[in-house]
């Protein structure tokens, strides 16, 4: 069970961080090249 | 040649190479220059490619020196230790410096807070690196030695992060899924910016695809975290894998050859409709070949050596 869920768990948190770093180094900087 | 002599060949590149990577990030700083900034992030992002094999070429070492008079285990660890957390920083720094190269193609500048995270950076992972290096040097050096026994805050810090990998039920499966996580998001957006320079797509600019890359590096990063972990994990399995010399040799072959997309203009005047010119070609195919190369060693690590 601890290893399945602790499996599962860390996978998702790891992907999400991930995917949200990339999205928002995206965002950020289709921001500053539509300003420049 | 073994690992012993590959970590005296290599354990003194991080040092120097910080020294002129940093000091030439500083001047550039200095002197507001564009050209000399990003010759500097090259230096660092080098330097941190050649920090990986460094580190783990340091196991082979020790099981050559463990046993000699003079050597003690806990020099051994302490080094082990400071270099563990010297690596850390400088593959961040690394990670950070590749940034500032991707933000100044596309914003022909890099912004003022990537500059400050990457001089940061560079004088934390230089400090603990000179650590390391002083750490090392005292193991077959008693010259140079403070006292009898080494005792340093990160000396366990090695062997525990090992046990945590290796006890800890759900942290080697899931370091073994993200570690294909990070492989897909590497390779499917290399093999896309890759293809286009082919002339697949061609009616997709080179710049589009270019905006992708950070999802490739942010995919290369959780690998190399995950490799890491895996190493330090059970570092015994890998020093002896002829598959694993390989891999690491053509990842640091596969990240030169990544610069090449983000350095020169070659590719990034590369137009909708445009044919790519025969260096880029040459480029994006063997970028595919050694990408697929490092996958294959990395399948083979339990068919061509000792490992699992």
């Amino acid at each position: 069970m601890r290893l399945v869920v602790g499996t599962i768990l860390w996978v998702i948190v790891v992907t999400v961080l991930v995917g949200i770093v990339g999205y928002a180094l995206d965002r950020s900087t289709a921001r500053q090249e539509r300003k420049e | 040649m073994d690992l012993t002599h590959i970590h005296l060949l290599l354990n003194h590149f991080p040092t120097i190479g910080y020294i002129i990577g940093g000091g030439l990030f500083v001047l550039s700083l200095i002197a507001k220059s564009d050209d000399l900034k990003r010759a500097s992030l090259v230096v660092l992002l080098g330097i941190a490619l050649i920090a990986i094999p460094t580190y783990m070429s340091g196991n082979g070492a020790q099981e050559a020196v463990k046993s000699l008079p003079g050597v003690s285990k806990s020099m051994i660890e302490a080094h082990e230790g400071a270099a563990l957390a010297a690596i850390g920083f400088m593959l961040f720094t690394g990670a950070f410096a590749w940034l500032g190269l991707w933000q100044f193609r596309r914003l022909a500048r890099i912004p003022a807070w990537n500059l400050a995270v990457i001089l940061v950076l560079t004088l934390v992972s230089f400090g603990l690196m000179a650590r390391a290096s002083n750490l090392g040097g005292e193991i077959r050096h008693a010259e140079i030695r403070a006292g009898q026994g080494t005792v340093t805050p990160e000396g366990a810090l090695a062997r525990t992060v090992g046990s945590f990998v290796t006890e800890t039920p759900w942290m080697w499966p899931t370091c073994e899924t993200l570690h294909f996580v990070g492989l897909s998001l590497l390779c499917g957006v290399v093999f896309l910016v890759d293809l286009r320079v082919l002339g697949v797509m061609r009616g997709v600019s080179f710049a589009s695809l270019h905006r992708l890359l950070p999802w490739a590096a942010l995919g290369f990063g959780l690998n190399v975290v995950t490799g890491m972990l895996f190493f330090v994990g059970i570092p015994g399995q890998y020093i002896h894998n002829v598959a694993f010399y390989w891999k690491v040799g053509l990842v640091m072959l596969a990240g030169a050859n990544a610069l090449y997309f983000t350095l020169f203009d070659e590719p990034w005047s590369l137009g909708p409709g445009e044919d790519a010119p025969l260096t880029a070609k040459v480029f994006a195919a063997s970028a595919m070949v050694l990408w697929v190369a490092v996958m294959y060693c990395g399948s083979m690590l339990p068919f061509l050596g000792n490992s699992f």
